[in-house]
């Protein structure tokens, strides 16, 4: 994989706010996370302020978007343990919701760390990006 | 792992070409940092055995197109071991953007986008 200079990238990045919410490994997950950041790939961030609920039950996976009534229904496209050697034994998963009427695609993915990254492609629309950022903690 | 989802053969008719898909991206975007412009970092996804392929360091990443995307643009993920997931993008008039979202071994989540054009590779 090709990362040239996304190390400055991303390094800045890290100096975001980190909940602390490790989560039990092995139970099904049930996080309530803040959206806090809104970033545009043709504007600047924004704050957001935008509860998600995600969620895995016995008929798969839910984000729901609290105080909206954007569709909930996501697939679990990619479950990545943590590395034997990793510093952090954190487990990450991403998610993809399809809208068929608008063409787009969300992606968001979590970690067992307390974040939270959500991108939505929208190819058909003169290609617009958006991503999120927050935090998650344990629902309660 | 990449869960079963439904493939479409049909989706990769268009603009992938012979060989597969050739992209060049000029803008890397990160969440809360300025883009910075590149004079074009090339990626290319071959075409094997019927499915577009990202060779990494780790190995080859085949990806899953996302059915629900009519042709001729599409939408691709990557499961890009250890720590990556990409969700690939190509419009109908070649536009292409690439979000990887990225688990750093310091143990942060980050995500970072390409903007650029993709064409279809002989």
């Amino acid at each position: 994989m090709r990362r040239l200079s996304l190390a400055c990238l991303t390094a800045i990045l890290c100096t975001l706010p980190v909940a602390a919410a490790a989560q039990d490994d092995t139970a099904p997950v049930a996080l309530t996370c803040l959206l806090n950041v809104l970033c545009p790939h043709t504007g600047a961030c924004r704050d957001l302020g935008q509860t998600i609920e995600i969620t895995e039950g016995d008929a798969g996976w839910r984000v729901d978007w609290v105080g909206t009534d954007l569709p909930s229904n996501y697939e679990l496209i990619a479950d990545i343990p943590p590395a034997a050697d990793a510093v952090e034994q954190t487990r990450l998963r991403s998610l993809i919701h399809r809208d068929t009427n608008t063409q787009s695609t969300q992606m968001i993915s979590f970690d067992t760390a307390g974040h939270v990254v959500v991108t939505t492609h929208q190819p058909q629309a003169g290609m617009q990006v958006v991503t999120g950022l927050g935090t998650c903690e344990a629902a309660g | 792992m990449i869960r079963a989802l439904t493939l479409g053969a049909s989706v990769l008719a268009s603009p992938v070409g012979a060989t597969g898909l050739a992209c060049t991206f000029t803008d890397l975007c990160a969440p809360l940092t300025d883009c910075q412009s590149h004079p074009g970092l090339p990626f290319t996804f071959e075409l094997i055995d019927g499915a577009l392929a990202l060779s990494t360091a780790e190995g080859i990443a085949f990806g899953t197109p996302l059915s629900h995307v009519e042709a001729p643009a599409l939408s691709l993920i990557f499961d890009t071991r250890p720590d990556q997931t990409l969700l690939l993008s190509v419009s109908n008039t070649g536009q292409a953007a690439m979000t990887q979202h990225d688990f750093e071994a310091a143990g942060r989540l980050t995500s970072v986008s390409y903007f650029g054009t993709c064409e279809p590779a002989s």
